[in-house]
């Protein structure tokens, strides 16, 4: 069923309503009795099927139902019957398309040619953010686009394909947003008169991320890519994102910033040697940027500030490897961004005590990303005063690091493990909460007041009725998201309370050694729909 | 008019009931109604709804009378339920059904988000098989149909966020 019948059922059905409030009308104009009027609307609307049965065959009510649906149960939808299948299909078609294996794409090749017009977005990037080493996969795209005329969005990072992406996507005059790598000896050749402008081809892109290498062999083609977007005229980017381009000039920066100035919403510059000095002063002049990313490039702190008393807007931040972080800077441009929502430090200084200045600034922070957690104020973030911001919906801490010997006692370890579970559980917004503590080294003690369980099978206990305060997570009604790594054994009594407390959780993530099979089966037979999902 | 009048509905066994006016402008359709041809002083019928099922609905609509968000509250779809809302659905799934189609009729949103939400719930996680005996849906698909539908929708044709 196409889009134009689902609305014309609909159509149908506000206009049945409309005619009959108007029959209404003008029956009391007549001055006709209501009891005239009641019998005139039963005989139009009553239907004598049960409920349950005209209910299914309702689409408009059925696609109510499917738009309340996370995408990844519509393929089952798919197959239920004809109906449900002609109305969930459009829906999973439109959403972002993620195809990674050879063999989801060579699917996809076949039946994109029939289901085509509904695809919007393509994501066939391969990218893992942890990996060192980029494996390229070589894709033909020449059997796929000319088939999805409202294409708008496509990610090829990480792909090679006959030519050069710019080449081969010129076609699709309609895309907004292109992802792809430099990732290959492929030259962008520019015509005799020197000046041809690729981009001139999407009059509405928006988006734009470009990955490179740091492979010697390819700088030319690199640098060929960088004329292109230089002597580029046509570019108005909302979004900017440049990774691993080490042998461009950071002038380059420099001329992106200022011809999209007027635009430019969200940057991302890593591993380049753009040094925030040289763009400082341009960034000042893209008035609605709410968005800024810089990671493994020269920094400055004193600059940073600079640009967030600038942008007092700023919405987004995120930043890797800024070792050298003072706290006062730190305290100073959370101080200046009062409406940061989402916040992501990697290697920043020292981190707890950074995103404590956060949490106390930014009452409006809904994201908070942190990775490592370690050193001697790894509790920090955790210990005395509640945090001024209390509308965190995502709090991720990866890789909680600490030395035994940092706590004085026994009892100030139990101490800060129980300011850590009252500070989260006072989150009552929190829909995602992921704490990933670091394995100890072998012959230091674990976190968990229990001591070192993994070492003394014995001193397992049930995990609940112990005081570390862990139970008060039971607060976060609105949990989708749960893992709590290397913390401590999930017990029969934890699991039964973990599927008793938080109707809503969809995804939980464990560490192998932290549950047994009897409790992951319990958890799977009792709640289903909760995705379990072993250590990252 | 006055806020606060009183509004006569006559359920589909002719039950009548004595609704506030605020109460009444929660649907839709009664508001519409209401605001095109004035209070007429005699009882509107809604022959599409039982009594226990009003009865419901009338609950529903009175414990979110003061709220401010009651239209715009739920334009987001991954929106929790809060709790009380997550009690009053839990009823059997014909009351459930007749509840939707009396939100559907009187056209009062929120009611039909929360209640579509609640059976969206039941789908989840479940097979197609599963979700046909839960909804008692006929498969009317041919081997091939089936077999081809899987193959370009299935759960390995992508990756799924």
């Amino acid at each position: 069923m196409t889009d134009n019948s689902i609305g014309a059922l609909v159509q149908f059905h506000r206009q049945r309503i409309a005619s009959l409030l108007k029959r209404q009308e003008q029956q009391l104009r007549a001055q006709q009795s209501l009891s005239s009027l009641a019998s005139s609307v039963n005989t139009t609307i009553t239907s004598p099927l049960p409920a349950s049965e005209t209910f299914l065959t309702i689409p408009e009510l059925v696609l109510t139902v499917l738009k309340f649906l996370p995408t990844k149960n519509l393929p089952q939808v798919c197959l239920v019957c004809n109906l449900w299948s002609a109305l969930a299909q459009p829906i999973l078609w439109r959403q972002d398309i993620r195809l990674e294996s050879d063999f989801q794409i060579q699917a996809f090749a076949t039946s994109v040619i029939t289901h085509g017009a509904w695809v919007q977005s393509l994501d066939f990037s391969t990218r893992k953010d942890d990996e060192e080493g980029i494996s390229l996969t070589h894709i033909d795209l020449t059997n796929i686009i000319p088939y999805t005329p409202r294409l708008r969005s496509i990610d090829v990072r990480d792909r090679t394909m006959d030519e050069h992406p710019l080449i081969l996507l010129a076609p699709c005059s309609q895309l907004e947003s292109i992802a792809f790598s430099q990732c290959q000896a492929r030259i962008l050749e520019f015509g005799v008169d020197d000046n041809r402008d690729f981009f001139s081809a999407w009059p509405q892109l928006k988006h734009l991320r470009i990955s490179g290498t740091d492979k010697e062999c390819i700088s030319s083609a690199s640098a060929s890519l960088e004329k292109a977007l230089v002597s580029s005229k046509s570019l108005h980017l909302e979004t900017l994102e440049l990774d691993f381009f080490r042998f461009w000039c950071p002038s380059t920066i420099h001329h992106l910033v200022r011809t999209n100035a007027g635009h430019l919403r969200h940057l991302d510059i890593a591993t380049c040697k753009f040094s925030l000095l040289e763009f400082e002063k341009i960034l000042a002049r893209a008035t609605q940027l709410e968005s800024l990313g810089l990671h493994r490039c020269p920094y400055s702190v004193e600059c940073l500030l600079r640009i967030a008393e600038t942008h007092p807007q700023l919405k987004r931040l995120s930043l890797t490897d800024w070792f050298d972080f003072p706290i006062d800077v730190v305290t100073q441009v959370a101080r200046a961004c009062p409406l940061l929502e989402f916040l992501e430090l990697e290697e920043c200084g020292d981190m707890g005590i950074a995103a404590r200045q956060f949490l106390a600034h930014c009452p409006r922070l809904r994201t908070l990303s942190l990775f490592p957690l370690e050193g001697p104020n790894v509790m920090n973030l955790f210990l005395g005063e509640p945090w001024v911001c209390q509308g965190l919906e995502e709090f991720r801490v990866e890789a909680i690091e600490y030395q035994p010997d940092e706590f004085p006692s026994a009892e100030a370890r139990n101490r800060a493990i129980r300011a850590m579970w009252q500070q989260l559980a006072a989150q009552t917004r929190l829909q995602s909460l992921l704490l990933q503590f670091s394995l100890p080294k072998s012959g230091a003690k674990v976190l968990h007041p229990d001591g070192d369980f993994r070492n003394s099978p014995q001193s397992k206990k049930n995990r609940i009725l112990l005081d570390d305060g862990l139970h008060q997570l039971g607060a976060l009604k609105r949990l989708k998201h749960l893992g709590v790594i290397g913390y401590s054994t999930w017990d029969f009594a934890d699991v039964e309370w973990m599927a008793r407390s938080f109707p809503w959780l969809e995804l939980f993530w464990y560490h192998r050694d932290d549950m047994t099979v009897p409790q992951w089966s319990w958890l799977r037979t009792h709640r289903p729909e909760i995705e379990l999902i072993p250590n990252l | 008019m006055s806020a606060h009048s009183q509004i006569l509905l006559t359920s589909s066994e002719g039950t009548e009931f004595i609704i506030d006016r605020d109460i009444a402008d929660k649907s839709m359709l009664l508001k519409c109604m209401l605001e095109d041809i004035g209070e007429i002083g005699q009882a509107v019928p809604l022959p599409n709804v039982s009594g226990p099922i009003l009865t419901k609905v009338i609950e529903y609509c009175t414990h979110h009378r003061d709220d401010p968000n009651f239209l715009s509250a739920n334009d987001d779809v991954a929106a929790e339920i809060d709790e009380w809302d997550l009690e009053y659905c839990k009823v059997d799934q014909g009351t459930l059904y007749e509840l939707i189609l009396a939100a559907n009729y009187l056209d009062i949103k929120p009611l039909m988000d929360l209640t579509c939400k609640t059976v969206a719930n039941m789908i989840k996680a479940k097979s197609p098989e599963e979700i046909r005996k839960t909804f008692n849906i006929t498969n009317d698909f041919t081997p091939e149909e089936e077999d081809q539908v899987r193959r370009e929708n299935g759960k390995g044709s992508r990756r799924l966020s």
